[in-house]
C-alpha cells in the first residue's frame, strides 16, 4: 500500500471502530486478569480464608485420592489423559471461535460449525473433569494453598457457563452482527486461555 | 570428559550446547522457562487439538457436511501455526537442558514419534493430492485416507504421552537401570574392566 501519511490515522481509527466489540472483549479480559492477579499475590487462598483445609484433607483421604497418590504410574497416566482432553477441548473451542471471529471455516454458518464442534467440546470437558477430579483428590492439601488452582476452578465455571449460555446461543442465532460475534469469541478464547494457563501454573506455584 | 567414557556424537554436541551461558540462564530462569514451557503445553490446543478435528473429518466422524478441501485450506493452517510455536518453544526447552534431555528415554521416544508423524504427514499429502476431487465431499473418505488419519491421531497422542513423561526421572542414567534402558537412554557405560 502506498498511502499519503495523512490517511493512516483515519485507517487506524476506522479499524478500531470496526473492531470495537473485539477490543471491548480484550478490555474485559484485562479487567478480569487485573482482578485475579493482585488477589493472587497477597494473602490467603479462599480455602484458607474460609477454613476449608480440613474439608479438603477429608476429600483427599478418600480411596481415590489415596490410590492416585500411592500407585506410582497412576498420576502421570491420568495427567496424560487430562492433556488429551485439553487438546480436544481446546481444538473445538478454537475452531468455533475462529469462525465467530470471521476466519477459519467461513464457508459454513456458525450454527453448522457449532453442530460439528459441540460433541467434541462436550467430550473434551467430560474427559478433563473426569481426570481432573482424581488429580485434585491426590493433591488436596497442595490445592488448598494454591492460588492458581482457585483461579482455574473459578474461571472454569465461568467459561463453561459462558460457552453454553452465551457463545453457543450467539452461534445459532441469525442476524448477529460481525462485531458482536467477534466480541463473544474474544471473551471465549480469553476465558478458556485463563483456565488452561492457571491450570498449568498450579504445578509452578505453591 | 572422563577418559573412561567414550562420548557419543550426540553427547559431545549436547555437552557443547550445555556449556553456553544462555542455556544455563534459560534453565535457571525464574519466569522465562516456566513461560516457555507453559506456551509449549498450551499450544497443544492449537496444534494437536485443531489437527485432531481435521483428522476426525478424514476419519468420517466429524464435519461430515464439510468438504475435506475446506478443512485443509481453512482449518489446517491454524494447526500449522501452532506447530511453528511448538517447534520454537520446544527448541528453547531443549536448549535449556540439552544433555539431560538427550539421555532421557521419553525424549528419545518423542523424537522417534516425531519422525513417524513427519513421514505420515508426507504420505497424507501425497495421497490427498492424487485423487481428492473424487472423495472431497464424501462423508467417509477412502480407507487409505482414514488409515493415515488414524495414524496421525495415535502418533500425536504418543508424542503428548512421551512429552509429559519427560518430567519423570524413573529411567534416568546414573540410577540402577536395566541393560535395555542403559542402551535406550544412551547412558555412559564404564569401559574399564
Amino acid at each position: 500500500m502506498n498511502l499519503p501519511a495523512a490517511e493512516w490515522p483515519e485507517l487506524v481509527g476506522r479499524w478500531i471502530v470496526g473492531h470495537r466489540c473485539a477490543l471491548g472483549g480484550v478490555v474485559l479480559m484485562a479487567v478480569l486478569w487485573w482482578l485475579l492477579l493482585p488477589w493472587k499475590s497477597n494473602g490467603a487462598t479462599w480455602c484458607e480464608a474460609l477454613g476449608w483445609a480440613d474439608f479438603y484433607r477429608t476429600m483427599g483421604d478418600g480411596s481415590i485420592g489415596q490410590a492416585v497418590g500411592s500407585v506410582l504410574w497412576l498420576f502421570p497416566a491420568i495427567q496424560i489423559v487430562h492433556l488429551f482432553g485439553l487438546a480436544l477441548l481446546g481444538g473445538s473451542v478454537i475452531v468455533m471461535d475462529l469462525r465467530l471471529l470471521g476466519v477459519g471455516l467461513t464457508g459454513a454458518t456458525p450454527a453448522r460449525v457449532l453442530a460439528n464442534t459441540r460433541p467434541w467440546f462436550i467430550a473434551g470437558v467430560v474427559v478433563m473433569i473426569a481426570t481432573g477430579i482424581p488429580l485434585f483428590l491426590s493433591l488436596t492439601n497442595k490445592c488448598c494453598f494454591n492460588h492458581s488452582f482457585e483461579v482455574k476452578i473459578a474461571t472454569l465455571f465461568l467459561a463453561v457457563l459462558y460457552t453454553l449460555a452465551v457463545r453457543d446461543r450467539v452461534a445459532v442465532r441469525e442476524g448477529i452482527s460481525m462485531c458482536a460475534m467477534q466480541g463473544v469469541a474474544v471473551l471465549s478464547l480469553g476465558l478458556w486461555f485463563t483456565v488452561a494457563a492457571a491450570g498449568r501454573w498450579i504445578g509452578f506455584s505453591g | 570428559m572422563d577418559s573412561r567414557y567414550e562420548p557419543s556424537l550426540v553427547h559431545s554436541f549436547t555437552a557443547w550446547l550445555d556449556s553456553h551461558a544462555w542455556s544455563t540462564a534459560l534453565h535457571e530462569s525464574l519466569w522465562v522457562w516456566p513461560l516457555v514451557e507453559s506456551t509449549h503445553v498450551l499450544t497443544v490446543t492449537l496444534f494437536v487439538g485443531v489437527l485432531v478435528l481435521v483428522d476426525l473429518r478424514l476419519l468420517g466422524v466429524a464435519f461430515k457436511d464439510t468438504p475435506v478441501s475446506a478443512m485443509t485450506a481453512r482449518v489446517l493452517p491454524w494447526s500449522i501455526a501452532g506447530f511453528c510455536v511448538m517447534v520454537v518453544t520446544g527448541l528453547l526447552l531443549f536448549y535449556a537442558n540439552p544433555v539431560h534431555l538427550a539421555h532421557n528415554v521419553w525424549f528419545r521416544l518423542k523424537v522417534v514419534l516425531l519422525v513417524v508423524a513427519a513421514v505420515n504427514a508426507w504420505a497424507f499429502h501425497r495421497r490427498v493430492s492424487r485423487d481428492r476431487e473424487r472423495w472431497d465431499s464424501r462423508p467417509r473418505p477412502p480407507v487409505s485416507v482414514r488409515l493415515v488419519a488414524a495414524t496421525s491421531v495415535s502418533v500425536w497422542a504418543g508424542v503428548i504421552l512421551a512429552g509429559r513423561m519427560i518430567a519423570y526421572n524413573w529411567f534416568e542414567c546414573g540410577r540402577d537401570q536395566s541393560a535395555f534402558i542403559l542402551w535406550a537412554a544412551g547412558c555412559a557405560v564404564d569401559l574399564t574392566p
